[in-house]
């Protein structure tokens, strides 16, 4: 039971991570309808912002923190408009969208290597490294609270803004179908900026606390990306709870995997559970059937 | 949007016809007024911390080489390529060193796996290669028949089978523990063979494995792993993995409230590994090839002077480099010429030099040098300390 409880701790915090990440491959492809691989470079180049503001600039880490959200932001609207919008305006196929998001993923992993070298970075402490002792049944350390935290509070205000604010209301109906949204008066640029946005506040709010559990390295976006990614569809793509709902999910049952199964399969387990979803229930677990032409 | 195409065509046409004269030209100079020694190390990548003290421990040595009268009166002129730490890569940064540097002897790389991988291509273009610090047995192995040699791969350090018995016997018979667990990269030789090893001796001690954890590499996350280690309880806990991947297991260890014993290797040796662990770091024992605090007068000469000139402590990449680069100098100095087939044929018989780990003499029959020292040290305060030291007999 000890052990249980200590796994299930573990999984929670990993799931955390993969949750944020897959709300953001869940939201693009909600209103661009297509899998925006560099989302995984944005965690990436969020965890070097931050990195960079309290080395560099010494900034303290709340502001560090809350800098990099927005910089990532921005940076994730800046990706869109320069790499993908003037595709779509061309009525490029959903097909070269993803290819050049493959590039942009490419492009900043080596920008990364060249400015800032391939070397492993150690976050500067913050927190306290004591840990929580949960009656002594497990452990907690406190960088798994925040991100939990962090994790289920940005999950409550995407809530409320998807669903009590007249721009997550106009991107739910760009989701819905673009061109009616836009016959509606609706911004569809706007609303796709705000989108990726989010997208990248959320990325990046993963990559600056995966930095500080873990260290911050270029290719940190990379297998936490595809984690991510597999998450999104096992939820539903295109579901902002379902994209939670996979995060933790793959998050709990690798962490048992590995702890009651074999630990040498650990990283299969969100992939056997991609296949299987994909044979059985292709639009996920809380997704709605959606008529796809590719 | 035509137009635009075909310029940009041509450009990337331009730049490559000039990119391939540049590696004609560059190949043309050089000449023979100079010795050029290739060494293809991680600079980049999750073997960074490692690749930068073996580059600084072989500029050491060629500077000392050079400001004797270099080698048959021609000045030795490295070529470093960065492998990125990655296997895949290893190929081709090999040929490119001897195809178009015109190496004559080459240096790397620090990764077993990433040594293996350059075996092929070494004994195809027959270049001599030395690895300064790979302990992997499969290393100077031909790749085609594991049984025999491979003609043209040598190594300046010990191996794994010796590593993992110090290991071992220190649990058994320094520490007296007999319960211990292992937790390992599957996806690398080095430390797959080196769990083996120590297991094979640690249970021919007496000691019983009681727990045996793995993982693929680019985890981060070795909580799972841990938390079963953990409930299994041992005394001593083996972690024959990397600096980068070892700072994570010691820091996730100490949240987990961890309290045994962590035992690692050479390829953990790195500062690196205190700075990622932070406090779950102490106390970790290593075994490894050189400590700049053993109180062998030539290891602290060595350690003095590289402390001179890189202001940092030195460690076994730096030093095993230095060695290897040594015993090349040697080899082409007995050879008499600077070309490849006799720098190999030199190097086998490479006889009793002075060494700052002791005396080198390379055994032509196993291509690993004879009786190299093992070191023991441990992690205090923010630093690596001697414990002892163990000479095969």
């Amino acid at each position: 039971m000890k052990e249980f409880t200590q796994q299930l701790l573990n999984g929670l915090a990993i799931g955390s991570v993969y949750a944020l990440v897959a709300v953001g491959y869940t939201l693009v492809f909600g209103v661009l309808r297509f899998i925006n691989f560099a989302h995984g470079s944005v965690l990436t180049f969020a965890a070097y912002v931050s990195l960079f503001g309290m080395l560099a600039l010494k900034l303290p880490f709340a502001v560090a923190f809350g800098g990099s959200l927005v910089v990532s932001g921005l940076f994730s609207i800046m990706v869109e408009r320069q790499a993908y919008r003037p595709l779509r305006l061309q009525g490029a196929p959903n097909l070269n969208l993803l290819i050049t998001s493959i590039g942009v993923s490419l492009l900043v992993e080596n920008a990364i290597i060249v400015f800032y070298s391939a070397d492993f970075f150690v976050f500067p402490k913050v927190l306290s490294s004591s840990t929580i002792s949960l009656g002594g049944v497990a452990t907690i350390p406190p960088v798994d609270l925040l991100l939990t935290g962090v994790a289920i509070t940005l999950m409550v205000l995407l809530y409320v803004f998807v669903n009590y604010t007249k721009m997550g209301v106009a991107i739910q109906a760009l989701a819905y179908d673009r061109d009616a949204a836009a016959l509606m008066g609706i911004n569809i640029n706007l609303a796709i900026a705000y989108t990726f946005f989010i997208a990248g506040t959320m990325a990046s709010a993963a990559g600056v606390l995966i930095g500080m559990k873990f260290n911050v390295n270029p290719y940190l976006g990379g297998l936490f990306g595809v984690k991510s990614f597999a998450a999104a569809v096992v939820g539903g793509i295109g579901s902002i709870p379902g994209s939670y709902l996979g995060g933790y999910l793959i998050g709990i049952l690798e962490t048992m995997g590995a702890g009651y199964v074999s630990s040498n399969y650990k990283d299969a387990i969100a992939f056997v559970l991609l296949v299987l979803i994909l044979l059985f229930k292709p639009s996920g677990l809380l997704g709605r059937g959606l008529q796809e032409k590719v | 949007m035509g137009f635009r195409g075909s310029s940009s065509l041509k450009a990337a046409a331009f730049a490559l016809v000039t990119v391939m004269l540049a590696g004609v030209l560059s190949g043309c100079g050089g000449g023979s007024s100079e010795i050029k020694i290739g060494c293809f190390y991680p600079l980049t990548g999750a073997n960074a911390a490692k690749g930068q003290f073996n580059k600084n421990g072989t500029q050491l040595a060629i500077d000392d080489i050079n400001a004797a009268g270099g080698l048959l009166g021609k000045k030795v002129v490295p070529v470093y390529e960065d492998t990125q730490s990655k296997k895949e890569n290893v190929p081709n940064v090999v040929r490119k060193l001897i195809e178009q540097d015109k190496a004559v002897a080459l240096m790397g790389e620090v990764a077993s796996s990433n040594s293996i991988a350059a075996g092929p291509v070494v004994k195809q273009l027959k270049v001599p290669a030395i690895a300064p610090t790979s302990t992997n047995p499969k290393v100077v192995m031909d790749p085609e028949d594991v049984t025999k040699l491979n003609p043209f791969y040598f190594r300046a350090c010990f191996i794994d089978p010796l590593q993992g018995a110090v290991l071992a016997n220190f649990v058994s018979k320094n520490l007296n523990k007999t319960k211990a667990a292992l937790l390992y990269n599957i996806a690398q030789d080095y430390n797959k063979g080196l769990a083996q090893f120590f297991k094979e001796r640690f249970q021919k001690n007496g000691g019983t494995i009681i727990a045996e954890e793995t993982y693929p590499d680019q985890t981060q996350d070795f909580k799972p792993q841990l938390t079963k280690i953990k409930e299994a309880n041992p005394e001593a806990i083996i972690i024959p993995n990397t600096y980068a991947e070892n700072g994570l297991i010691l820091r996730q260890a100490k949240e987990l409230g961890i309290n045994a014993i962590f035992l690692a290797g050479d390829a953990s040796h790195a500062p690196k590994l205190i700075e990622i662990g932070g406090d779950g770091a102490e106390g970790v024992y290593l075994t490894t090839l050189y400590a700049p605090d053993d109180p062998d007068p030539k290891a602290q000469a060595f350690a003095k002077k590289y402390r001179d000139k890189f202001k940092e402590e030195p460690n076994s990449n730096a030093c095993f480099s230095y060695e290897a680069m040594m015993v090349i100098g040697e080899a082409v100095k007995k050879a008499g010429k600077a070309e490849p087939q006799a720098i190999r044929d030199a190097m086998e018989n490479v006889k009793d030099i002075e060494v700052p780990s002791g005396k080198f003499t390379m055994d032509p029959k196993t291509h690993n040098p004879l009786n190299k020292p093992v070191v023991v040290i441990q992690v205090k305060g923010n630093g690596f300390v001697f414990v002892t030291k163990v000479t095969p007999e």
